[in-house]
């Protein structure tokens, strides 16, 4: 039997929750509630900060509309593990990753323009920028409120995990969790700063203890049960080094989307920011593969 | 918190063990029975369920999700597709006007305050722009002169700056000058 994917259900729809019957327009109510509350848990530092207004007027148009694809696809690997519904089955990542973008646009328009971010002496051109790039964290945070904020269903939420092969759940445990708890920290020049002070000797000791953390909370700090399927990255010491690549490719990528290295920057600047940036993202991608 | 969808009276599991025919039932439950309809959840066949939970939900959204739905989309095509437009338009160099605000000169602690308006009319935005306000003298010599550093002027934006002088300036003998600014 087929099944098509513009179904509608009536607005009386009537679906058991907690033990009690709920209108089902009223449960969806409740997980856009719950998406807003996530978008702006995560996405508030973000819109406060300097660097993000700045960015946004120095941002190439190019680059803004390459960053909105990635974020969408990141939107969709976010609600695939996490998202903002708790039942499994009324998950559908390609459009919850699209809500998430609706949701995080309006909770950025908003703050943006309570905060007279957005005013008449702000250009329109500006102004879009402005709550497109926002939107990205803000979106994340929609993706990823359940785990943010609680209300996971008793029904297992695994089951899209067992269905991946177990490196590629890894890999993408890693970067979802990169970008997620690093994406405060990158548009700040605070990396830089660091970076530009560092010798040979702290960049050293800041990629061993990047490694030590990252193995410390994934492998012996026992905070959650580990997938025990065997895959190429099962040697604890090869998952903890490709995972470490991974951090730093998605430092990289967070240090290009504002706008701190491009193709001409010299590398001994390059070098020291990513490592930087690199023990917040091998951090944060040990807590993804944790977490997610 | 856990939810199941309960089935209408009347209609067999087995029925509902296909969504597909779930709408069919559905349809058919709808002319029958009261005003609320009840569907059912299935809960076998969670390898199905996970190839289609990537856009198939159960139950299908109501028109509140669908209004979700539609109303990002549409948001997020019309920006997007703003940005992407103007990445294919012509892009202005940045050209930086200032204006000399004359009816707001006045003292303040003894100064004489001069506000002026510094304008990005180009289609690229600048940093640290460097603006010099010079006061002369008849003869063309230069008496007073100060400058300030604009950290970001973004394309169509406005910065308003005031410089301080020690002489009350006379209009004809008050010019601003862009010195430097750095592109992106």
């Amino acid at each position: 039997m087929t099944t098509t994917v513009f179904e509608l259900s009536p607005l009386d729809t009537i679906v058991e929750s907690e033990q009690q019957t709920k209108p089902l327009w009223r449960i969806e109510l409740q997980d856009l509630a719950r998406g807003f509350a996530g978008a702006l848990f995560l996405a508030l530092p973000l819109l406060f900060t300097l660097e993000m207004w700045q960015r946004a007027r120095l941002i190439p148009a190019w680059d803004l509309a390459l960053i909105i694809v990635l974020a969408y696809f990141a939107n969709v690997g976010f609600v695939t593990f996490n998202g903002f519904k708790p039942k499994l089955a009324r998950r559908a990542a390609w459009f919850d990753a699209l809500t998430a973008m609706g949701i995080g646009l309006v909770a950025s328009a908003v703050t943006l323009a309570l905060i007279n971010q957005l005013n008449t002496g702000v250009p329109g051109d500006t102004m879009i920028k402005l709550v497109l790039l926002e939107m990205v964290p803000a979106s994340f945070g929609a993706s990823l409120a359940i785990n943010q904020l609680g209300s996971r269903s008793s029904e297992s939420d695994n089951e899209y995990e067992d269905d991946f092969n177990p490196d590629i759940k890894k890999i993408i445990g890693t970067t979802l969790g990169a970008i997620m708890f690093s994406f405060n920290i990158a548009p700040t020049i605070e990396t830089q700063i660091i970076g530009n002070s560092l010798s040979w000797w702290h960049i050293i000791g800041l990629v061993l203890f990047s490694l030590t953390v990252s193995s410390l909370l994934v492998f012996f700090a026992g905070f959650v049960e580990r997938d025990n399927r065997r895959g190429v990255l099962s040697p604890k010491w090869l998952e903890t080094l490709f995972a470490y690549v991974v951090s730093l490719i998605v430092s990289a990528l967070l240090l290009w989307m504002f706008g701190y290295i491009d193709f001409g920057t010299p590398v001994q600047l390059v070098v020291p920011w990513i490592v930087t940036m690199g023990y917040a993202t091998t951090v944060a991608g040990a807590a993804g593969r944790l977490i997610l | 918190m856990s939810e199941a969808n309960r089935t209408t009276e009347g209609q067999s599991s087995q029925d509902d063990a296909d969504s597909g025919e779930d709408q069919d039932s559905r349809d058919a439950s709808s002319q029958e029975s009261d005003s609320s309809n009840k569907s059912s959840n299935s809960d076998g066949d969670s390898q199905n369920q996970t190839a289609q939970n990537q856009t198939h939900q159960d139950p299908p959204p109501t028109i509140v999700e669908w209004s979700a739905r539609l109303v990002s989309l549409g948001a997020v095509l019309v920006l997007l597709g703003y940005v992407v437009i103007s990445g294919f338009a012509a892009t202005s160099p940045p050209t930086i006007e200032t204006r000399v605000l004359l009816d707001e000169i006045e003292i303040r602690n003894g100064s004489w305050v001069v506000p002026v308006d510094v304008t990005n009319e180009g289609d690229v935005s600048v940093s640290d722009a460097e603006i010099t306000l010079e006061v002369a003298s008849a003869d063309g010599t230069v008496v007073e002169s100060e400058s300030v550093v604009i950290a970001l002027l973004g394309q169509g934006g406005t910065s308003s700056v005031e410089f301080w002088l020690s002489q009350e300036p006379e209009p004809d003998q008050i010019s601003v000058e862009v010195g430097s600014y750095i592109l992106p």
